[in-house]
Parts: C-alpha cells; sequence; structure tokens
C-alpha cells in the first residue's frame, strides 16, 4: 500500500512514461502464427485462462502502458526456480509473461526449458499520482517441464473463479486438451503434435 | 403564454420540489456504516476515507465518507444493498504556511481491509486498522522520480466499537434524522454487524 504526497505531480515524467509505454508494450509472449517460426530448441506452450465472471469493460480502463495493458490476462514466469519477495510488476515482469485473452486459447513460443509461474495479474488502471498499474493478481505456483523432443505441448486450462472484489474463490486446472488440441491442428496443421503435459504444483 | 399557466407551472414545481424535501428516507433498505483508522506515530489529521461499490453488473460508484480528524473516526449513511470496499484514505495537516496533505492507496482489487457486504439494512462496523510507515531508505531515483512510499494497515483487536458509535451519535447525528433512533437502538443492544463476518471467504 502507498502513500502519496498530494503536491507532487510531475506531468511530464508521467507522460514520457505513458508514451514510452504504448511503444514498447508488446514484449510479452504473445501467440505463434505459424508453426515455421519454431527453431529447433523451441517449444509452443499451449494454453487456456477463464476468469469467472468474465471481465466487463466497466471495470477496467483502456489503458497501454509498459506495465501491461489493460483487460489482458498476464502469466509471470521463469525459467529459473526462485523465492520472489514481493508481486512486483515493471517492465521485466511483463516482458516475462503470457499476455492472454480471458476463455481464448495461447499459443505461445519458448525455448525448451523448466517454466515455471509465479503470479498472474490483469492491469485495471492507471495511477497518474504513483506512475504505476493498479492490479488485480492471480495466484499462480506451478511448473511445466517440456522434455527435449517435445514441439509443441498443452498445459492445461486454468479457470480463476472470483467474487465482487476480485478475490479469487478457486482455482481450478481443467484438461480440456480434446478440445483445445482441435483448435491447435485446425490453427497449424498436422506438421507437429501437441503432447498433453499440464501445470504442476512448484 | 399568459401569467396564470406560468404561476401553476412555479406552483407545480415547488410542490414537487417540497414534497422530495420533507419525505422521510425509507430506511428499510439503507445502511450506515462506520470504523476508525489509527496512527502508529499518533499524528493522525483524518480528512477522509473513499469507498467504492463494488459490482461483477455494474460500474463503480464511489463515496467520501465523513471523518474526524484526530480521533480517526469516519462514517457514511444511506448505503444501499450491495458490496463497499475503502480504497484509500487521506490526511491533512495545517499549519502557518498553510496545508499540506497525503493520501494512502488501499487495494482496489483482492482482499483489503474496509470491505462489507451490505444484504440487510442496519449499522455495520467496519473494523479499527493502525497504520504506519514502512522503514526505507530513498534513493537518488526515488526522490527524483518521486517514488512512493509505502506503510502497512493492521487490524487492532482491542477496538472499541461502542465508543466510536457513541461519538457519532452524540456529535454528527442530528435527533431529527432517522438514524438517530436506529443508532441509539444499536448502541444500546449493542447489535451492530461486524463487517468482516459479511465477507469471509
Amino acid at each position: 500500500m502507498q502513500k502519496i504526497q498530494l503536491n507532487y505531480k510531475n506531468i511530464f515524467v508521467i507522460t514520457l512514461f505513458i508514451l514510452i509505454s504504448g511503444l514498447i508494450s508488446c514484449v510479452s509472449s504473445q501467440n505463434v502464427s505459424s508453426v515455421s517460426s519454431l527453431r529447433e530448441n523451441d517449444v509452443l506452450l499451449v494454453g487456456k485462462v477463464i476468469i469467472d465472471p468474465p471481465l466487463q469493460s466497466h471495470e477496467y480502463r483502456n489503458i497501454i502502458t509498459i506495465q501491461g495493458s489493460t483487460g489482458y490476462i498476464y502469466l509471470h514466469y521463469s525459467n529459473q526456480l526462485k523465492p520472489i519477495k514481493d508481486l512486483e510488476i515493471g517492465f521485466k515482469q511483463v516482458a516475462n509473461s503470457i499476455k492472454t485473452e480471458n476463455g481464448k486459447s495461447f499459443f505461445v513460443k519458448f525455448n525448451n526449458q523448466p517454466l515455471y509461474f509465479y503470479y498472474g495479474f490483469i492491469m485495471m488502471d492507471f495511477n497518474t499520482d504513483t506512475g504505476e498499474g493498479v492490479y488485480a493478481y492471480l495466484p499462480a505456483g506451478w511448473v511445466v517441464y517440456p522434455q527435449s523432443k517435445d514441439k509443441a505441448i498443452y498445459i492445461g486450462t486454468i479457470k480463476y473463479t472470483r467474487d465482487e472484489f476480485f478475490r479469487i474463490t478457486k482455482v481450478e486446472l481443467i484438461d480440456e486438451f480434446d478440445s483445445v488440441s482441435k483448435e491447435f491442428y485446425e490453427k497449424y496443421g498436422n506438421t507437429i503434435k501437441l503432447k498433453k503435459s499440464l501445470l504442476k504444483a512448484m | 403564454m399568459g401569467k396564470k399557466p406560468i404561476l401553476l407551472l412555479l406552483v407545480f414545481f415547488l410542490t414537487v420540489c417540497l414534497s422530495c424535501a420533507t419525505t422521510p428516507k425509507d430506511l428499510s433498505q439503507l445502511a450506515f456504516i462506520f470504523g476508525r483508522i489509527e496512527s502508529a506515530d499518533g499524528d493522525m489529521a483524518l480528512e477522509t476515507v473513499d469507498f467504492i461499490s463494488c459490482s461483477l453488473h455494474e460500474k463503480s460508484e464511489s463515496w467520501e465518507a465523513y471523518a474526524h480528524r484526530q480521533k480517526g473516526y469516519f462514517w457514511l449513511n444511506d448505503l444501499k444493498m450491495g458490496s463497499y470496499r475503502a480504497v484509500r484514505f487521506s490526511q491533512r495537516n495545517w499549519g502557518l504556511g498553510g496545508s499540506s496533505g497525503s493520501y494512502y492507496l488501499l487495494n482496489k482489487y483482492g482482499p483489503g481491509p474496509f470491505m462489507v457486504r451490505i444484504q440487510k439494512p442496519g449499522v455495520y462496523y467496519m473494523g479499527t486498522y493502525k497504520y504506519g510507515m514502512n522503514p526505507k531508505k530513498l534513493s537518488v531515483a526515488d526522490v527524483l522520480l518521486g517514488t512512493p512510499a509505502t506503510f502497512s494497515l493492521v487490524k487492532v483487536e482491542n477496538d472499541n466499537p461502542q465508543e466510536i458509535l457513541e461519538w457519532i451519535l452524540k456529535n454528527k447525528i442530528s435527533k431529527k434524522s432517522p438514524w438517530y433512533s436506529i443508532i441509539e437502538k444499536t448502541i444500546k443492544e449493542r447489535s451492530w454487524i461486524n463487517a468482516e463476518d459479511t465477507v469471509k471467504l
């Protein structure tokens, strides 16, 4: 929680920040359009995140910053297992996140290494006084270990149930392999095989 | 247009306005909330506490609670059925050179203090919390960018809701207000509803 001095307002810094943010907001891991972009040591991670009840447009203000774009779901990951001090969100965390939309499958390229998911977040607003985003957090704490021969793996559908305060009341990992793999083969054809490798607790 | 229709219109509007002003509030669907914020440093100068409505279906609305500067008491009446949470409180200190203020941001999403789910009319106690600044050495970047300081908020266990409510009733609620008798009865019966119980997971 933060204390703000009312007499502080550095409009120049904030404006500059938002402008730069807009330019470099597309750094998160995003969908791969073709499997031809996969290099030898790459693996395509396939999954889905559901927020239930879904996020409504009246709940957030449309804005794009270095700390994320409002309305999108970010799943922050690392290739290393390490203790985290706090739920910090900045350029680094956004760059190391899967950016996805509620209820839509994601198809994201990674190096074939273990992937640890620490926490998720949704940017809901931007506070011009603090120069920081206002976030709803999503619990995580999962890992996936791709095998060396894997080219595409399905990690599961993460379903977050929330209340009106945006407290997460339930987290479920649902196996939707059949429907998602149908979507996968329609999108990429049969050149690579989708394997099921559901997320595990860290 | 002659004078008569204008006069009739005027009488009509005056009647409507007067009837609105004198219609007693229907408290059967409204609630009163109260609570307290203390400072660990004893320098409380509470200006206001801002609340928002929390709904999955409607856009948030906001309210400013009334506050007692030194005691840190706050209260808000006529809240409709629904869910609410405090999202910030502010302090303002007055000196010879004018005033200086700060505001303190609370979680807008997820768990947090001062949340309530009002499903029946009544008087709701939001709790007493004590805040204290987190010690932090400021870096050059912090100073240049004006990085906000952080604070913690801890629930006070030996709180006294009766004392808060008695003070509000005695000093801030008019005897003509429909809330007067309700709060008086609530104090007598110690029947305030703990807001925390309404939002338990």
